[in-house]
């Protein structure tokens, strides 16, 4: 099959506008520059656990980040592209402290930095959205209302933050009203824009206001947000991530920005030598970025209607596995030569399949069932099925009832297949419900529920078939033994307003790497004694998804996927290097 | 990477600079119907309608209440496009759009200003 590739873009570095306020310096040297230095507080004691992060000059990441020890020093990574006579930006986030000055030394290549930062009471310019949701004393209607509204943006975003100002600066004595009708009008304007995003399809214009403004779970959200957002939110004070930092010294971040419209959505590390493949939600393109130079360029998914890449899986022979966002269209890429298959799937009444993952294996690559089929989860008709790559063929099963649970809009979601190949584990999104399927004989097995508001995402399996399933309204995670069908724990993440959105298995490691979407960090799950640490990411609005591991070099690869058009936070790739020299 | 290559990414690069300035240039900030494109582009319909209330009020209306003082209300109108609140048209603030450019604004501004009211 024909592919097509057209250079998109750009240098990496284009986008400063994202990076929290920063220092700007010149080096002058005549060779490459290394960066180390320290992190100071205004009386000179160290500053623990900062992140510093520096903008290197193009070609190369966007943003280069390392994290400062207990004395406060901090190393940057050797990048190729420190040249001379380039200026740089640094920035810093420490939760509670803000950048103040810095100062540089420079001996033959080696560019020494002091970062001042100062400790401050208002955490507001460093905290993550979940850091306003900390003092809400009921759970419950929390955990609701961030399945409601942080399935789609952090809350509170920045500009939300500034609308409850617009609300307390308008005159009037009956505080509720005013509160009450401008939630009002948010909420509408919200329910707008998601079901613009949602009806994206082949002939779709704007929706009708008269019809979507108005949505079953509006009155509860403004209920909730007329009973918590009370004020205006210029301040929050005294949020910590919850768990100890899961940093050391050689710890790396590299960020890479990806020019607008992209919305990158997952991102994965493919090909040799290893490029940066990302899913770009908002159009029909895979983004290539090469990790050395940052430069990007697109692969369009070969189809006549809009595909919205979402879901990728790298496959066993290291091919790109692609599910759609929008249309039934799977693509499957050999990132060597760069030809695509794809498949048109549709139920057998000609109803449009909702693909929204392939199955799993606990390499987190796609595991085919022992016939070699690929197996999906079905988040439009509650199912699951298969597509056989050789002939074409798909079918589809549809899920059972849960409990008294509904049977429709259940959003069957992540997926999973055991290590013998013969069975599929599911969660369903909007019941709480985790399921499984036999794959040998077709038929539906056990399952297992959480509570209605719980929200249990993307999936992951260990290789000894332990399930891990994230709890995104809920803040929480499930380990689930898919042998004895026994449920092992259900542990609190450190921050429970995180939105842990996907689980991965590190079968090197032995720990689970949990993305959140509203706290910027990943957090790292050790089975052995079940204790969570911390991996924090350098900016806000930090809307993580998917995280994959590098087979090789264990490094981490994510992204920050807001949604193109509406919501207004970085989009890009990163890959991380945990530091922790596990992989070599 | 090659050096070649590397100068092809600049040529590229200097030439979207390019089309960006021209397209932000006053010449182009004159065409009404690009006003009409940024009112679709920043979404403005999801709160407003030409001649019906919606969420905000109908874009008639906004230039009807300000028909006798056109000047003053183009840089107004554009603050409050970025910026938000209000209590103008009730007790529910504008949201804010902090990320719609300043001559964007401008040039929304001016289109609906422009407007001739329905009768």
């Amino acid at each position: 099959m024909n592919s097509t590739m057209k250079n998109v873009m750009t240098p990496g570095n284009a986008s400063r506008a994202l990076l929290l306020p920063f220092i700007l310096l010149t080096v002058m040297g005549a060779q490459a520059a290394t960066f180390t230095g320290s992190v100071v507080d205004i009386n000179g004691s160290p500053v623990v656990g900062a992140m510093v992060t520096l903008e290197p000059s193009w070609p190369g990441p966007t943003y280069v980040t390392a994290f400062s020890d207990p004395d406060g020093r901090f190393s940057l990574p050797d990048q190729a592209n420190y040249r001379p006579g380039s200026e740089f930006q640094v920035a810093i986030r420490a939760l509670g402290y803000e950048l103040v000055d810095s100062s540089k030394e420079e001996e033959g290549g080696s560019v020494s930095l002091t970062v001042i930062a100062r400790a401050t009471d208002n955490q507001a310019a460093s905290a993550p959205a979940s850091a306003w949701l900390q003092d809400k004393a009921d759970h419950d209607t929390t955990s609701t209302f961030v399945l409601d509204c942080v399935g789609c943006h952090q809350v509170p975003s920045p500009e939300f933050r500034h609308y409850a100002a617009a609300i307390a600066d308008i005159p009037g004595a009956d505080r509720d009203a005013i509160r009450h009708a401008s939630y009002d009008a948010l909420v509408k304007y919200m329910n707008f824009l998601s079901a613009e995003e949602f009806g994206r399809g082949p002939e779709a214009g704007p929706p009708d206001a008269s019809r979507v403004y108005e949505v079953g779970d509006g009155p509860r959200v403004i209920d909730y947000l007329s009973a918590n957002f009370t004020d205006r939110m210029d301040s929050v004070s005294g949020y910590d991530w919850g768990a100890p930092l899961a940093v050391t010294p050689q710890t790396a971040i590299m960020e890479y920005a990806v020019p607008r419209p992209n919305a990158i959505r997952e991102a994965l590390l493919l090909g040799e030598p290893k490029q940066l493949w990302a899913a770009d939600v908002a159009s029909n393109a895979i983004v290539k970025i090469d990790p050395e130079s940052g430069y990007t360029s697109s692969l369009e998914v070969p189809s006549d209607t809009p595909v919205g890449p979402h879901s990728l899986h790298r496959g066993a022979d290291g091919s790109l596995w692609v599910a759609p966002f929008i249309t039934s269209v799977v693509g499957h890429l050999d990132v060597n030569d760069e030809t695509w298959d794809t498949w048109r799937m549709q139920t057998v009444d000609g109803t449009p399949t909702g693909i929204h993952d392939l199955s799993f294996g606990a390499e987190h690559t796609l595991l085919t069932d022992n016939d070699g089929l690929v197996w999906f989860s079905d988040i439009v008709n509650n199912a699951v099925g298969y597509l056989d790559p050789d002939t074409g063929a798909i079918d589809h099963y549809m899920a059972p009832p849960v409990l008294d649970r509904a049977t429709t809009g259940t959003a069957l979601y992540g997926l999973v297949m055991t290590s013998d190949r013969e069975e599929i584990w599911f969660s369903q999104l909007n019941i709480g419900s985790i399921g499984s399927f036999n794959v040998v004989t077709r038929e539906f097995g056990p399952s297992f529920q959480l509570p209605l508001n719980s929200g249990p995402r993307r999936l992951s399996i260990s290789d000894d078939d332990i399930l891990y399933v994230p709890l995104y309204g809920t803040g929480q995670l499930v380990e689930y033994d898919t042998k004895t069908h026994t449920q092992i724990g259900i542990y609190d993440m450190p921050d429970m307003a995180s939105a842990p959105y996907a689980v991965t298995w590190d079968p090197v490691r032995k720990v689970v790497w949990i993305p959140t979407s509203n706290t910027d960090v990943i957090y790292k799950f050790d089975p052995a004694d079940k204790s969570f640490t911390v991996l924090p990411m350098p900016r806000t609005g930090a809307f993580l998804r998917m995280v994959d591991i590098d087979p090789d070099t264990g490094n981490l690869v994510t992204s920050y996927a807001n949604i193109v058009g509406h919501v207004h936070g970085p989009r890009m790739a990163l890959i991380i290097d945990p530091g922790d020299g596990a992989y070599r | 990477m090659n050096f070649l290559f590397r100068n092809l990414h600049i040529a590229v690069f200097a030439i979207l600079l390019l089309a960006t300035v021209l397209a932000t240039s006053p010449l182009f900030a004159q065409d009404a119907s690009e006003g009409a494109n940024l009112v679709n582009e920043y979404r403005c319909y999801a709160c407003h309608d030409m001649d019906k209330a919606l969420i905000g009020p109908p874009y008639q209306a906004i230039a009807a209440r300000h028909a006798g003082q056109k000047e003053v209300m183009e840089k107004v109108l554009a603050t409050k496009i970025i910026l938000g609140g209000g209590g103008n048209w009730g007790m529910v603030p504008m949201v804010p759009n902090e990320h719609v450019p300043e001559q964007d604004a401008l040039i929304i501004a001016r289109w609906i200003l422009a407007l001739t009211p329905s009768r």
